[in-house]
């Protein structure tokens, strides 16, 4: 793989992670502030807001595990002689 | 251990004269979780509060307006007994005395308002030196008397017919009446506010000197009664406490039988209790004379009240579930297998003998320091555990301590740790010449690959644990749901065979894959280049289709159940999930390999004054940092791959907690 090719791979790791992130951060922030919003009302509802509320994480580690997945195809990072 | 405290329905029922008995013993044992009475019939109605109900009630109110006045917060601290049963005629006495303190006090903040009202409208009059009665009762003059910002050196234009009299801004006009509409709108011009002449006689000096010798009075008896107050607090004020403890529990006691059943000359209660706690009950019960008490078969749709029963190392965890929701009655109550994997979660991700070490020492403090009960000191205990486990794994397992490894890594990845000494080497331990002779099973940093598949190995293994209590939930309830869990773990497990066998080439993978699942039949199914053993590929057909037809083809038709192999994606992601232990954990470590290098090779290292001192403070704030943002992370993360993913598996919830009569409200941190 040229160093053109191991640049892509490394732009789609970033792209991916960047991606999944902003998808995460975003689906967090109206959840959390519904949850914030109904425990004002009934604080009993904690436990199921923050189930709630972490469920979007699982996006990120998506990307996480497919960002990990790609960096495998750039030989020179894997390891460094 | 497992399951709930199991629960008896009692009856009890006698005649009306022994109910305050029966209040009085089922208030000492705090064992009777009371079901209230529904309903009235033509023989039974809801019963009414003991006579004595609306004389504890008033004294109570008394009591807590006596409270507010004498501004009393604290504790109980006399014992009930102590406060005897003469409360009410000391409530009594107490309540004149504060009343007539209260209200002089109220009397003269009252008056020292007014007066002060006064003051501030006589003020600009005293600047004036004009008696009060001069600004009114003129035929032929207008008066203006207010506060003015510019001046009066145009007026000679508009009138020649005027006399002023001024100090600072305040002014007196008086002015011809027939030129009054000219000189207003001179005055508006020069920003003119009229202020009202105070409705009193005399010289306004001296009655402003009158007031404010008056007001100084006033203040003096005022610092009397708040000083009289004061000494009244501090000799009554443990009184007043104890006495709204004990009358609370007095007016709980009489208001009981709102609860009951009764007729015109009989009670029934009826409730809950503890089934270990039964005899003692009975006997207790059965000593008041003419009083039937016995268990009866509960209503078939009734729902026990819910008492956790946990060996005492784990009680703390039962916050954590209570958390959640607390169990429903005859649901496997998941404190245990909390107790056992979210410390392990947590250990894993934190992995570093140092911060375990931490996490351990400020448990031991919130032990030592609070007192139970307290959602706090249970929260710290749960987190001690957490350290321990990090410390084990961070010694053995990572060997690393405080963000430093043992030794560094042999393998130097591009992005990875830095040189920080002269001879090239990554920091480590050995940097500072201690040499810990255990070396690193993984490097977080180096052996992603293995953190990731061991991450998804506890995962597999978590989810499957889940799937086995959903079985056992299930079994007496429905066979049918019980067999779709077990399809669903057979499910999981081809999904764990096919991971375990497509990344095989890692060390960790390929021994679960060789060594683990040996009995695997090894017939692989190659769909264009993408493997599969044949094994999971029935187990994944198999499983689903079973649960299809164990929860779709049921009657009536279940229509969600058709989307079963949907629900697989759904698996998979719970699986994947799991990586967070791995992700969170890198994420640390790198974050700490990077602050401690920098910190190390850029300013200590250097052994020049001014970098080393400032090394040392940015040495504390960096530690700091990865501590507690780890230990943050570590928590929240570990105790939701316990809530969804794992409560997923099998929890109900929505239990009723055990409240037994006479129990004290626990205030909650």
């Amino acid at each position: 793989m040229g160093d053109l090719g191991a640049g892509m791979v490394a732009l789609s790791v970033a792209l991916t992670l960047i991606g999944t992130a902003v998808a995460t951060a975003w689906a967090q922030k109206v959840i959390g502030g519904a949850a914030i919003g109904a425990m004002a009302e009934k604080p009993e509802l904690f436990g199921r807001g923050l189930v709630l509320m972490v469920i979007p994480e699982t996006i990120i580690l998506f990307g996480f595990v497919i960002g990990f997945l790609l960096l495998g195809l750039i030989p020179q990072v894997a390891a460094v002689p | 251990m497992l399951r709930p405290k199991e629960m008896a329905r009692v009856l009890i029922a006698g005649p009306r004269d022994r109910l305050s008995s029966t209040i009085e013993i089922l208030h000492e044992m705090k064992a009777l979780h009371v079901v209230g009475h529904v309903g009235e019939d033509e023989t039974f109605g809801l019963g009414q509060p003991l006579p004595q109900a609306s004389e504890v009630s008033e004294s109570l109110v008394k009591l807590r307006s006596i409270a507010s006045i004498l501004e009393i917060e604290a504790k109980p601290t006399l014992p009930a007994a102590e406060v005897g049963s003469d409360a009410e005629q000391r409530i009594l006495t107490l309540e004149v005395n504060i009343r007539e303190e209260e209200e002089s006090r109220k009397r003269i903040d009252e008056l020292l308002a007014e007066q002060s009202v006064r003051i501030e409208a006589l003020r600009p009059f005293a600047t004036l030196e004009l008696d009060l009665a001069s600004y009114a009762g003129y035929e032929n003059l207008s008066v203006f008397v207010g506060r003015i910002s510019g001046d009066l050196d145009g007026l000679d234009e508009v009138t020649e017919r005027y006399e002023a009299f001024r100090t600072g801004d305040v002014i007196a006009l008086f002015a011809d009446a027939s030129q009054e509409d000219e000189v207003r709108q001179f005055l508006l011009g020069q920003g003119f506010a009229s202020l009202e002449v105070p409705a009193e006689e005399g010289d306004p000096r001296q009655l402003l000197q009158t007031l404010l010798e008056g007001g100084e009075k006033w203040r003096h008896r005022l610092d009397a009664v708040r000083e009289r107050l004061t000494k009244l607090r501090a000799k009554y004020a443990d009184f007043v406490i104890s006495a709204e403890a004990f009358l609370t529990v007095e007016i709980e006691k009489a208001e009981a039988p709102l609860l009951f059943a009764a007729s015109d000359h009989s009670f029934v209660a009826e409730g809950w209790v503890p089934l270990d706690r039964w005899p003692e009950i009975r006997d207790r019960l059965g000593g008041v004379e003419a009083l039937y008490v016995d268990l009866q078969n509960p209503p078939g749709e009734a729902d026990p009240p819910v008492l956790l029963d946990n060996p005492k190392p784990t009680r703390p965890f039962e916050f954590l579930t209570k958390l959640f929701s607390t169990p429903r009655y005859g649901e496997i109550d998941p404190t245990l297998p909390l107790f056992v994997v979210f410390p392990l979660f947590f250990g894993f991700i934190i992995g570093d003998l140092g911060y375990g070490s931490l996490f351990i020492l400020l448990g031991l403090v919130a032990l030592w320091k609070m007192r139970p009960p307290s959602d706090f000191r249970n929260l710290m205990a749960i987190i001690m555990l957490g350290g321990v486990f990090a410390a084990l794994f961070g010694t053995f397992v990572f060997g690393e301590a405080f963000g430093i490894p043992f030794h560094a890594a042999v393998e130097t990845v591009a992005g990875g740790p830095q040189p920080v000494s002269a001879e090239g080497t990554p920091l480590s331990w050995a940097s500072f010449g201690i040499n810990i002779p255990i070396g690193a099973l993984v490097h977080k940093l180096t052996d992603v690959g293995d953190m990731l598949v061991l991450s998804v190995i506890a995962g597999a293994v978590h989810l499957g644990l889940g799937y086995l209590i959903g079985i056992v939930n299930e079994l007496p309830h429905s066979r049918r749901h019980a067999a779709a869990k077990g399809a669903w773990l057979a499910v999981l497990f081809g999904l764990f065979v096919i991971l375990m066998y497509a990344v095989r080439s890692n060390r960790v993978a390929g021994f679960v894959w060789d060594q683990v699942l040996f009995f695997i039949p090894r017939a692989i199914l190659d769909l264009s280049g993408f493997e599969i053993p044949v094994a999971s590929l029935v187990l994944l057909v198999v499983g689903t289709a079973a649960v299809v037809y164990l929860e779709a083809l049921t009657k009536p038709i279940n229509i969600a159940g058709f989307l079963a192999p949907i629900e697989i994606a759904g698996l998979l992601a719970n699986i994947i999930s799991y990586t967070r232990l791995a992700g969170i954990a890198i994420a640390k470590a790198a974050l700490a390999e990077a602050l401690m290098s920098l910190v190390f090779g850029s300013l200590i290292f250097t052994g020049q004054i001014a970098l080393v001192i400032g090394g040392f403070a940015a040495l504390v704030v960096a530690q700091m940092l990865v501590f507690f943002l780890g230990g943050i992370s570590a928590g929240i993360q570990a105790l939701r791959l316990n809530y969804v993913e794992f409560f997923s598996k099998f929890y109900n919830g929505n239990g009723v907690p055990f409240k037994p009569f006479g129990a004290p409200t626990v205030e909650t941190a």
